[in-house]
């Protein structure tokens, strides 16, 4: 086993960091913390997301027949940790999730159209796959589409919207059929809905984590049939195609090693005459936060590979998924530890260490648990698939 | 980037599985438990000739010279088949001779039939003291001391740690036979002014140290495999309330955890082998593992122990092995609560040391 990356990709990643330290002014940084809860949308993210694309690193893994640079999901990887770790909220999903997925599914049009001013970073695409009835069970889900001529009408309400109050296209799940051969996943097709379309709208939901998300309502909203991704009643196809890159994206450990090296920085430093790291619990904690971290960073190393060599499970992926979220929950929690009192201070406190990042993230963690597949079903995927355990019966 | 296996660490994974399976099958093992001493001369012998007992030595010194990398793949099948030999302490130990230097005691040890056992203890379970080229004190838990050729054991002099090379053979040694909680023989030495070769500093006692703690988790990632390997296969046939008991969801997410558990282990495990195969010192992320290896073994052993109730403390039923080889490693050279402790020094001493 040999877990380093090679040269060329260390060269990378140091290229990535001098470019996104560059690329994150004071400016955007004002933006993003004060103006929209660090999610993007403001009109200096715009022109950095632009900028980045423009200078061809959004499509740093894609072929380069789609207009990518045609390395692989290793360098791919590099690129979302450093990217997260520059604290940019870059919608990776967009890339990453939404992008091949049009590149694999969508019609001629729509690729032509949108695959360039994705790699261009000129769109960003939310996802509305949950609604008040549906979110583990997806299949539930009853917003539906009619077919009218060559064009979708849509009817429905979605909830948790991330990204719908600026995002550009709604990647939407509709069901399409009713009948009994069409029951639950047979019936859900997958539409490309720009949120410039009349019926269109969205009222906010204000979260723990100082960010929004979104409630996003479809009211007889119209939509040309080539933005059908896929075939009718073949969403689910769509949906399940990029579900492994998609949680290896979620876990990326980026943020984590940011703030370990901060957390790590500010224990060996003086703070009133006397280092933290010299008390014996201190070391303790950070020898538990540097074992689950190298642990997780291995295991995401791991699965970067194995999407590499096309060996990738849906166990292990569903996996890594658990593994983040655990790890992530208890770093954070002993990094707040270490820093004390001081470290449940909000955000522009006086006296505040790590600018307050620490309280934001522990904030933040929940939602891993859940987004991008309930960790229950993630579990039942491994039990079911990875150790070949009889199927959980559900009703 | 390579996080798989090449196809020659492949087969030597078959082939030792497939002869340690052979010979340790719960009939053997438990003749071997009542005889006494828990070693399997016959598969040792088996081992020997298949060259898989100097699996770290380089074939000048007679050995198979594959790396320590291929010798912790081994030192999974041992776990994964809780197989009654001293494979670790036995190359581990020849694979420290090479190292000192010492030539002539690795060839006679490469070519005896017995085997060596070592220490790296340096707690209050060893008094052991140098001077004037003779060894005295006391030291407990030594794994395989009972018939083994020689011992690796550390003592003190002027202060400071070293390394010896102690001939079984002699008077001034004396064995107490211990037993394991995994019934593995063990030995209490007492020794007075025994004769002894310092094979080297406390540096490579530390070399040696390391590697025992990277075997010991190698071991750990196959007992745990195994043993979740059994415990899927029970739960996917019993059935509680006339249903599979693996089909209950709260069983099955502990199975899972116990999944991702295995997974982890196996990852720092072979992470660690690669390191030290390369480099003489990473005792950061040696620690980090055996931490990891400590609460894994402790965790899924519990699980698995748990979901197959009264059989899984039946004697006639092969779990109960693989629960104590789990603790037996757990408490080996070093626990998970001393690694923290040892690795949280190692952090105050390296402001730099990132996680990756």
């Amino acid at each position: 086993m040999q877990a380093a990356f090679t040269a060329e990709q260390e060269e990378l990643r140091q290229s990535l960091r001098r470019y996104m330290a560059a690329l994150m002014t004071p400016e955007l940084k004002s933006e993003l913390i004060n103006t929209y809860g660090n999610e993007g949308g403001g009109p200096l993210f715009r022109q950095a997301l632009r900028q980045m694309g423009s200078d061809g690193l959004i499509g740093l893994g894609w072929p380069v027949d789609l207009g990518g640079k045609g390395h692989g999901p290793i360098e791919q990887y590099i690129f979302i940790e450093e990217v997260t770790r520059a604290g940019f909220p870059f919608p990776y999903l967009t890339s990453e999730s939404m992008g091949p997925a049009i590149a694999e599914f969508g019609s001629p049009e729509v690729r032509k159209d949108l695959l360039p001013k994705i790699l261009g970073g000129e769109v960003v695409i939310a996802i509305g796959y949950t609604e008040p009835g549906a979110g583990t069970d997806l299949a539930a889900l009853k917003t539906r589409a009619e077919r009218q001529g060559d064009e979708y009408v849509i009817n429905g309400a979605k909830v948790f919207t991330s990204l719908g109050h600026f995002a550009d296209y709604i990647w939407l799940a509709v069901r399409t059929a009713h009948d009994a051969q069409h029951a639950r996943h047979k019936g859900l097709s997958l539409i490309l809905v720009p949120t410039n379309s009349p019926g269109f709208s969205h009222a906010p939901i204000y979260t723990v984590a100082d960010g929004h998300t979104n409630q996003t309502f479809y009211d007889n909203v119209r939509v040309p049939a080539r933005n059908l991704i896929g075939q009718e009643n073949g969403g689910w196809a769509v949906i399940t195609s990029q579900l492994n890159r998609e949680r290896l994206t979620l876990m990326n450990p980026g943020i984590a090693n940011l703030v370990y090296s901060q957390v790590l920085e500010y224990v060996h430093e003086r703070h009133g005459g006397t280092r933290l790291i010299d008390q014996p619990w201190v070391q303790m904690n950070m020898a538990r936060i540097y074992t689950a971290l190298k642990t997780l960073n291995l295991a995401c190393r791991k699965q970067a590979w194995g999407i590499a060599q096309g060996t990738l499970t849906a166990a292990e992926a569903s996996a890594i998924k658990i593994l983040g979220y655990e790890t992530f929950l208890s770093v954070f929690r002993q990094m707040l530890e270490v820093l004390g009192p001081d470290a449940t201070l909000r955000r522009g406190s006086p006296g505040v260490p790590l600018e307050g990042m620490l309280d934001v993230l522990y904030r933040t963690v929940p939602v891993y648990g859940f987004a991008g597949g309930t960790n229950e079903v993630m579990r039942d995927m491994v039990a079911q698939m990875g150790l070949g355990l009889p199927r959980v019966k559900r009703a | 980037m390579d996080f798989g296996l090449q196809e020659t660490e492949r087969e030597l994974c078959e082939l030792a599985e497939s002869m340690l399976r052979d010979f340790s099958t719960p009939e053997r093992l438990l003749k071997l438990e009542e005889s006494g001493l828990r070693v399997d001369r016959e598969l040792w012998a088996a081992l020997k000739e298949a060259g898989i007992t100097t699996i770290g030595v380089e074939p000048e010194h007679g050995g198979t010279g594959l790396g320590f990398g291929e010798a912790c793949l081994v030192f999974e099948q041992v776990g994964k088949t809780v197989a009654a030999v001293p494979l670790l302490i036995h190359d581990i130990a020849l694979q420290t001779l090479q190292r000192a230097g010492t030539l002539e005691a690795l060839h006679r040890f490469v070519a005896a039939d017995g085997w060596l056992a070592a220490s790296a203890r340096t707690d209050r379970g060893n008094s052991l003291c140098e001077a004037n080229g003779r060894v005295t004190g006391t030291v407990s838990a030594v794994p395989y001391a009972p018939e083994a050729e020689a011992y690796l054991l550390p003592a003190r002099a002027d202060g400071s740690w070293s390394l010896y090379l102690v001939p079984a053979e002699q008077q001034s040694v004396r064995l107490e036979g211990q037993l394991g909680t995994d019934k593995s023989p063990m030995g209490r030495l007492t020794l007075d002014r025994a004769q002894a070769s310092r094979l080297g500093d406390a540096t490579l006692l530390e070399w040696l140290r390391q590697r025992l703690i990277a075997g010991c988790c190698a071991i750990q990632s196959g007992v745990v495999e195994e043993t979740i390997k059994l415990t899927t296969a029970f739960v996917s046939e019993h059935e509680v309330f006339g249903v599979k008991e693996g089909s209950f969801q709260a069983v099955s997410q502990r199975m899972a955890d116990t999944c991702i558990d295995s997974m982890t282990l196996q990852l720092m495990s072979r992470h660690v082998a690669s390191l030290l195969a390369a480099q003489d010192d990473a005792v950061a992320d040696v620690l980090a593992a055996k931490l990891l290896a400590g609460d894994v073994g402790h965790r899924v052993l519990a699980s698995c122990q748990h979901v197959h109730g009264g059989i899984g403390h039946d004697r006639s039923y092969p779990l109960w092995r693989y629960a104590v080889a789990a603790k037996q490693i757990e408490l080996a050279v070093t626990s998970s609560s001393e690694a923290t402790a040892a690795l949280g020094n190692v952090i105050a001493a390296q402001p730099d040391l990132v996680a990756l």
